[in-house]
């Protein structure tokens, strides 16, 4: 099950502990399904590398221990990437954009969706998002017509 | 393969007296003389535990103390009691960590500490099952310094092992502690290069291998529960704010 950066965030915010996106979550993490994309790591860890770059030295030290905290986190989940088997996973991407946009209107993602969705193609993973686009509705048909599969499942909050 | 290093070829160690009092009287004599030299590369680090510059610079000054004394350590493992020897240089290893945790304290810190030493351990687990192949004599001290250069894995290596050495001398001078966390912090995300290194050049290391999958589940827990106390909204806004919407944004 490849996470999406959006319920691996929210599995990180301090909420309600019923919160949908957090159970689902921490059920996958218990059963050992847990899995994430190297984008989802590139933009997790961007993000707290900018706190870390922004602050002044006590604003630093704290950024510096969640980033840390963070790595660690990330360190004890498989993380996926495009790049096996030659590069295959990129050329599956290519392919669910030209697919998307070839629809009539057209379907845009945003890159960061268009990869990770393309990462769990090629690894024969299930996308879990917590994504309500309306193109990520889209994404097993856009597969199917990019000749690959791509099962998603809906987490919501 | 890991490369033949004065690191990878001796014996893991944050504490050098506590190393070199498991030496022999003869051969503690014979290296009596690198105390100085570390002792200098400990204090420049001391003086400035977050400076990169610093610690690559006294890094690699303490290279040659420490490396004589790893090739004897070296000797000591190649002898005929090399479990004995193995297991010994572990527990002076595990004092290390107990040492530095009751310094450092906080449990994130701590938690830090115990993923760094849990992955030096491994990185010994794997050099030393390789020990028997290598020829110790032919690894000479040029050698050995032309490999470090080359290697990035081993030179993140060097700097995150001696950035954990400057945290323990902190420990046992018991000066400021926000500084041993620093060295804990910095020599995290050393090591954490040096996995990476070893990864791409097929050698995985894994930290917590002999974990069971309720150990492991109990570990992440405690990362996201720290992260949950402490990321503020506006970290939170900038993580959303870090989103890939565009490959050309």
């Amino acid at each position: 099950m490849i996470l999406d950066t959006n319920l691996v965030s929210a599995y990180l915010k301090q909420g309600a502990a019923e919160d949908g996106r957090r159970v689902f979550v921490a059920r996958c993490l218990a059963d050992g399904s847990a899995c994430i994309s190297m984008v989802t790591k590139y933009e997790l860890e961007r993000g707290f590398q900018k706190v870390l770059y922004g602050g002044d030295d006590q604003a630093k030290r704290g950024a510096m221990k969640r980033l840390i905290e963070l790595k660690k986190f990330l360190e004890s989940l498989p993380v996926f990437g495009l790049d096996g088997r030659m590069g295959e996973g990129w050329d599956i991407a290519a392919r669910l954009w030209a697919a998307g946009r070839a629809c009539k209107p057209s379907v845009v993602f945003e890159e960061a969706d268009l990869l990770i969705a393309a990462t769990a193609a090629l690894h024969g993973k299930t996308l879990a998002t917590a994504e309500t686009k309306p193109a990520m509705r889209l994404l097993p048909e856009l597969a199917s017509r990019a000749r690959t599969t791509l099962r998603v499942e809906f987490v919501t909050a | 393969m890991i490369a033949a290093t004065p690191s990878t070829i001796g014996a893991p160690a944050l504490d050098v007296d506590r190393l070199l009092q498991r030496l022999p009287a003869d051969l503690r004599a014979q290296v009596k003389w690198t105390r100085k030299p570390i002792t200098d590369a400990l204090d420049a680090l001391l003086q400035s535990p977050g400076d990169p510059d610093v610690l690559e610079a006294a890094s690699r000054n303490a290279m040659k103390p420490i490396g004589a004394i790893m090739q004897l350590v070296a000797q000591l493992l190649a002898s005929p009691e090399f479990a004995v020897q193995r297991a010994s240089l572990m527990s002076n290893l595990e004092a290390d960590q107990r040492d530095l945790s009751a310094f450092v304290a906080d449990p994130g810190v701590v938690d830090t500490l115990d993923w760094c030493l849990s992955f030096i351990k491994g990185f010994y687990r794997e050099v030393w099952s390789h020990l028997q192949s290598v020829d110790l004599s032919a690894v000479s001290r040029d050698e050995v310094a032309r490999e470090v250069d080359e290697s990035a894995g081993a030179a993140a290596f060097r700097r995150g092992v001696f950035a954990l050495m400057a945290a323990s001398e902190a420990a046992r001078r018991r000066e400021c502690v926000d500084d041993a966390v620093t060295l804990v912090n910095v020599a995290f995300l050393e090591l954490e290069e040096c996995r990476h290194a070893f990864a791409h050049a097929g050698v995985v290391i894994l930290p917590f291998a002999d974990e069971t999958s309720e150990q492991r589940l109990h570990r992440m827990g405690s990362y996201v529960a720290r992260m949950r106390e402490s990321l503020t909204d506006s970290e939170f806004r900038e993580l959303d704010a870090a989103r890939l919407t565009s490959l050309r944004e």
